[in-house]
């Protein structure tokens, strides 16, 4: 087909339509697959916890698809500057840790709790995981990977999660 | 008196009369305007430190963007009034550009319609750090980058460039370049020129050595600023200060807040320029199209506009559901709700950024409804989406929401180019009558928000 200047290909439009929709929902999917990812890490290269950082893992919730599990990792005496706190799932056979997408959030009562004159707001965090990216029967520990302000710790914190 | 009345007269005939215009009409804004934020800052930073421990620092610390700020601390520490004057100038400069670009008949009406699709731009937004700093970092880099691509339009045209004119080109993108965004805004049209010139132009590479000249420039300055040990060390504050999070953010999620921290400031809020820029995409298309499909695609934008700019909170009112699509503003600046960890599995949450990808793409297409088949229709879509990318670039520095809205300048200028040629359109198939109220339309506005500047500066 030849088209003349300024002419619209319907073909093309059409295309163009199919394309941003194509990539739209490429986009959606990506962004699903993203935040229900679980990334299998090893243990070996992070330091063990030694007592610098404070934790509390207020709520663990095992919903009917998801688990849910909310708390707070803060290491004493430092501003909270850099947040880099992961929330993790370690088998208890195996030691392979899922470090699970987490979310941070803000507490306001961790700077009046160790009332120290540091900034810790910043301390919260929350992760959401689906209940199939877990084996079943398996025991887990919940355990924060705490890589803030270039730190590099794991934390255990005798929690478990068992389904 | 140095002019007779003849002069005069001749003066306001001129097709360059609206630009003194807008001179004016800025000088009069930027009197009112005071040194304050950055501005103070920097200037008893560099009476302390003096002249070499000054760049120093900021080159070690803080900013690559050293041209710029050796210009800065030239008007800073001679008087606030050089800035006023200059940066008048600049806007007017800014019009006198946009109108070499993008004013094909070089009509004095076009230049005016230009000068008021100015006067709407929202110019309280270049004085978020200091108006002396604002400006010189996004108003200066946007005028000279358009300067300098002047050059590759001549050269596109097979118009002689004088001996002088290479001089200021190469000032020009050599003071755009040092702004990352106009510098990755640069790069693109020089290379797309380059091959366009070189393919389908078939021209010999001597002719187009100078926009060669341009890319290694900014090329240049686009390493220069990666491997600047400031921007590293600014970024690690950044983040401690404002966007402590930052680290955790996938490539995907950076991607998703650019896309959504951007149209957000079009369609979630009651924006001017983008409003009326898409009533008027909305009118040629309908002038130009009757399939109904095409139709709806140009008034996408315009009624998105409408319901969750203008009416949200009429809307609100009547559908208090739609309270939801947006947060409580980051910084002073408006953005929709996020998707994380929370709510991912909630499709609904996904509804805003899908609008605004529908609302860029229906932006897009439209662009090509109205002109087709043409190099314009590749221009125009190009430069809205090089502008669009200069603010996605944005999600990939933690300052994405602490720098407020001067970083829209790039976008909202490209929205604008498009509108200039969207109403230089209309202009030529409309009837005069109908013509007439979409003029007086734009008067009004620009008259409004001229006024809001006065009254708000």
């Amino acid at each position: 087909m030849n088209l003349k200047a300024n002419e619209v290909d319907k073909g093309l439009v059409n295309f163009c339509i199919f394309f941003i929709g194509v990539c739209i929902s490429i986009f959606c999917i990506l962004i699903f697959i993203d935040n229900q990812s679980v990334k299998s890490i090893s243990a070996t290269n992070l330091q063990v916890n030694n007592g610098s950082v404070q934790y509390y893992i207020d709520d663990v919730n095992i919903g009917k698809h998801t688990i849910n599990i909310n708390g707070w990792a803060v290491k004493q005496g430092e501003d909270l500057k850099n947040v880099k706190t992961y929330i993790g799932l370690k088998n208890v056979e195996n030691n392979q840790i899922l470090m699970l997408n987490t979310e941070m959030t803000k507490r306001d009562d961790l700077n009046s709790h160790f009332n120290d004159g540091h900034n810790y707001q910043n301390g919260g965090c929350f992760a959401k995981v689906l209940k199939y990216k877990l084996k079943q029967k398996e025991k887990y520990e919940v355990c924060i990977i705490y890589q803030s302000d270039e730190n590099n710790i794991l934390v255990d914190t005798d929690k478990f999660v068992e389904l | 008196m140095l002019f007779t009345k003849n002069k005069i007269k001749k003066i306001c005939k001129s097709s360059y009369f609206p630009f003194i215009v807008l001179i004016i009409a800025m000088l009069i804004i930027h009197v009112k305007t005071r040194a304050f934020n950055d501005d103070a800052f920097f200037i008893t930073q560099y009476n302390q430190k003096g002249f070499v421990q000054y760049f120093q620092e900021r080159y070690n610390i803080w900013t690559t963007r050293l041209i710029i700020e050796f210009i800065m601390m030239g008007i800073l520490t001679t008087s606030f009034m050089i800035w006023r004057i200059l940066d008048s100038l600049m806007i007017g400069l800014l019009a006198f550009v946009l109108s070499k670009m993008f004013n094909y008949e070089k009509s004095a009406i076009n230049n005016w319609l230009i000068v008021l699709f100015m006067l709407m731009y929202n110019w309280i937004d270049m004085s978020s750090a200091g108006w002396v700093a604002t400006t010189l970092n996004y108003n200066w880099p946007l005028t000279f980058g358009l300067l300098s691509l002047i050059a590759v339009k001549k050269i596109v045209e097979n118009k002689k460039i004088k001996w002088y004119e290479y001089i200021i080109y190469v000032l020009a993108g050599l003071y755009a370049s040092n702004e990352e965004q106009m510098c990755i805004i640069l790069i693109p049209i020089c290379i797309v020129s380059i091959i366009y010139l070189l393919y389908f132009k078939k021209k010999n590479i001597k002719d187009i050595c100078f926009i060669f000249i341009q890319v290694m420039i900014s090329s240049g300055l686009l390493i220069f600023m990666l491997t600047g040990p400031g921007n590293k060390l600014r970024k690690e504050y950044e983040i401690g200060a404002c966007f402590p999070n930052y680290l955790m953010q996938t490539f995907t999620d950076k991607i998703r807040l650019g896309i959504t921290a951007t149209m957000s400031k079009y369609i979630a809020t009651p924006n001017l320029v983008f409003g009326f820029i898409s009533f008027l995409i909305l009118i040629l298309v309908l002038k130009k199209h009757k399939n109904m499909l095409y139709r709806w695609i140009a008034s996408i934008p315009f009624l998105t506009v409408m319901i969750l700019g203008f009416g949200k909170d009429i809307i609100v009112n009547i559908f208090p559901g739609f309270a939801k699509l947006t947060n409580m503003p980051v910084n002073g600046m408006s953005d929709f709700v996020n998707i994380t960890v929370y709510n991912f599995y909630d499709l609904r949450y996904y509804i805003p950024l899908v609008l605004s990808c529908i609302t860029l793409g229906c932006i897009l297409i439209s662009i090509y409804l109205i002109w087709g088949n043409s190099l314009k229709s590749f221009i125009l879509i190009f430069i809205v989406i090089l502008g669009f990318a200069s603010r996605i670039a944005l999600a990939f520095s933690p300052t994405l929401y602490v720098s407020n809205y001067r970083t829209f300048i790039f976008f909202e200028y490209s929205i604008i180019i498009v509108g200039i040629c969207v109403l230089e359109n209309l202009n030529s198939i409309l009837e005069k009558s109908k013509m007439k109220i979409i003029l007086n339309i734009l008067i009004l506005l620009a008259f409004l928000n001229y006024v809001n500047l006065v009254l708000t500066i």
